[in-house]
C-alpha cells in the first residue's frame, strides 16, 4: 500500500459504502455504478474541474476533501464550501448541461470515482435510488448555501466570522490523546490562512491577525495542523447570531 | 391521448403524461394576494406551491436584513426542500402581486413520488436550479440575483 493510502477499486467491496449518502445504494445500482466510473487518486492541489469549463461529469468523492471555490463579482475567490467524503461533484453542470459553476481542488491525498456526464444522467433515469440520493445530497447542498448567506448577512466582524468557522469545525473535532486539558477540542485544519481567508471574505493579513489575537487571548493553539480551542466559550460569546 | 394538464411549471414538464395525472388528481387551486406568504423560514412545509401566475421573491432572513435569492414567476416549484427533507424551509417566500398557485400536500406529493420514483430526475433538476441561484448570491456577497429562479419557463423544455 503505497504512501499509506488503499485505493478503494471495488465499491462493492467498499468498507465506507453504508457511511456515504451517495453510495449506500442498492447492489444492483452499486454493479452498474462499477461499470461507468473511473478510479482516480489525485495529491493535494489536483484541479478536478475548473469554473467555466464545459461539464464532462461528476465526481464522486470518494476519500479525502475538497474545496469549491468561485470568482466573486468584484474577482476575489470565494470559498463555497469544503466536500466531504461521499459528495459527489460537479452535479449541477452535469444535470443542466452549463459550466463548472466552482472549480474544485484536492485539499489533501484524495480518491474520485469519475462518472461521464451521459452515462450520469442515464444512471440517474435508470435507478430511482440514485435520483433519491442526488436529491438529498443537493438539499444539504441548498441548506449549506442558505446558511452561508444568511451570515453573509449576519457576520459583521472578522473576528465573528472566524469564530464561526472555529466553532463548526469543532463540531467533528480529533480524538487527540495528547491534549492538555478535558475542555480543550483539537480540530484538523488544512486550510492556509488563505483559504480561510476565501471562506471568510477578508484578506490573509487580517486573518493572521485575528488567529494571533486569539492565541494571545488563550482561545486557541495552533500546532502546525492541529488547532485547539481552549475556550470555547469566548467564541462562543464572540458570535453574536 | 394529448394531455389536457398544464405543463407549464419545472415539475410537470419532466414527467410522463401518467405522472402529471396522477398529482394533478391532487391539486387545489388557490389565489394568494400581493404580500401574503407563501412559505415561511423556519416553519415546516405541508405543501409543494407551484406559481401558476403572478410573482413572489425568495428570501433568506438575516436578523434585520433580507437577502434576496431572485423572483420566482409562473412555473416555479416551491418548497420542495421542506416538504422532500421534512426540516424546516429556510427560506421565504412572499407574493410580489395578486398570484394563483396549486397546492399539493406532501401526503399526497409523496405518496405519488413513491410509487413514481422516476419523478428524482425532476426532482434534481429543480433543486440544482435552486442550489445555482444561491450560490450566485454567495458569489455576488448578498447582492440581488434574479438570473436563475426568475420566470421558471426559461428552465422548462
Amino acid at each position: 500500500m503505497a504512501y499509506n493510502f488503499e485505493i478503494i477499486e471495488d465499491c462493492l467491496k467498499c468498507t465506507f459504502r453504508e457511511h456515504r449518502l451517495f453510495c449506500d445504494l442498492p447492489g444492483e445500482a452499486v454493479t452498474k455504478l462499477q461499470s461507468i466510473k473511473a478510479t482516480s487518486v489525485y495529491p493535494k492541489g489536483a484541479m478536478l474541474c475548473l469554473e467555466g469549463q464545459a461539464p464532462r461529469g461528476v465526481y464522486v468523492l470518494c476519500t479525502g476533501r475538497a474545496k469549491l471555490s468561485t470568482t466573486s463579482s468584484e474577482g476575489k475567490t470565494i470559498i463555497l464550501r469544503i466536500a466531504e467524503p461521499g459528495e459527489v461533484l460537479g452535479l449541477t453542470a452535469a444535470l443542466s448541461n452549463t459550466p463548472y459553476e466552482a472549480t474544485v481542488e484536492t485539499l489533501e491525498l484524495s480518491q474520485t470515482n469519475f462518472i461521464p456526464q451521459t452515462d450520469f444522467i442515464r444512471f440517474l433515469q435508470e435507478y430511482p435510488d440514485v435520483g433519491m440520493r442526488v436529491a438529498q445530497q443537493l438539499t444539504h447542498n441548498c441548506k449549506c448555501a442558505y446558511t452561508e448567506i444568511r451570515s453573509l448577512g449576519l457576520s459583521n466582524s472578522v473576528p465573528e466570522k472566524i469564530a464561526k468557522l472555529l466553532l463548526n469545525w469543532a463540531e467533528h473535532p480529533l480524538d487527540s490523546p495528547n491534549r492538555k486539558n478535558s475542555s480543550e477540542i483539537a480540530i484538523r485544519v488544512t486550510l492556509t490562512q488563505e483559504e480561510i481567508a476565501q471562506f471568510a471574505g477578508t484578506s490573509r493579513e487580517t486573518v493572521s491577525r485575528v488567529l494571533g489575537d486569539f492565541k494571545k487571548k488563550g482561545w486557541l493553539r495552533i500546532k502546525g495542523a492541529t488547532w485547539s480551542i481552549l475556550n470555547k466559550q469566548a467564541l462562543e460569546e464572540l458570535v453574536t447570531t | 391521448m394529448t394531455s389536457t394538464i398544464d405543463v407549464k411549471n419545472e415539475l410537470y414538464a419532466n414527467l410522463s403524461d401518467e405522472v402529471r395525472q396522477e398529482l394533478a388528481q391532487h391539486e387545489q387551486p388557490l389565489a394568494v394576494a400581493r404580500g401574503k406568504s407563501l412559505v415561511r423560514c423556519g416553519a415546516p412545509s405541508d405543501q409543494i406551491i407551484i406559481l401558476n401566475s403572478g410573482s413572489a421573491e425568495i428570501t433568506v432572513p438575516a436578523g434585520d436584513k433580507t437577502l434576496s435569492l431572485g423572483i420566482a414567476g409562473p412555473g416555479k416549484v416551491l418548497a420542495l426542500q421542506p416538504v422532500l427533507s421534512g426540516e424546516p424551509s429556510h427560506t421565504n417566500v412572499t407574493c410580489l402581486e395578486d398570484c394563483e398557485v396549486k397546492l399539493l400536500s406532501k401526503g399526497a406529493f409523496l405518496g405519488v413520488l413513491q410509487r413514481n420514483p422516476q419523478m428524482y430526475f425532476a426532482i434534481v433538476r429543480i433543486l440544482s436550479t435552486d442550489l445555482t441561484a444561491a450560490d450566485d448570491v454567495i458569489r455576488g456577497h448578498g447582492r440581488v440575483s434574479k438570473s436563475k429562479i426568475h420566470m421558471a419557463a426559461c428552465h422548462l423544455r
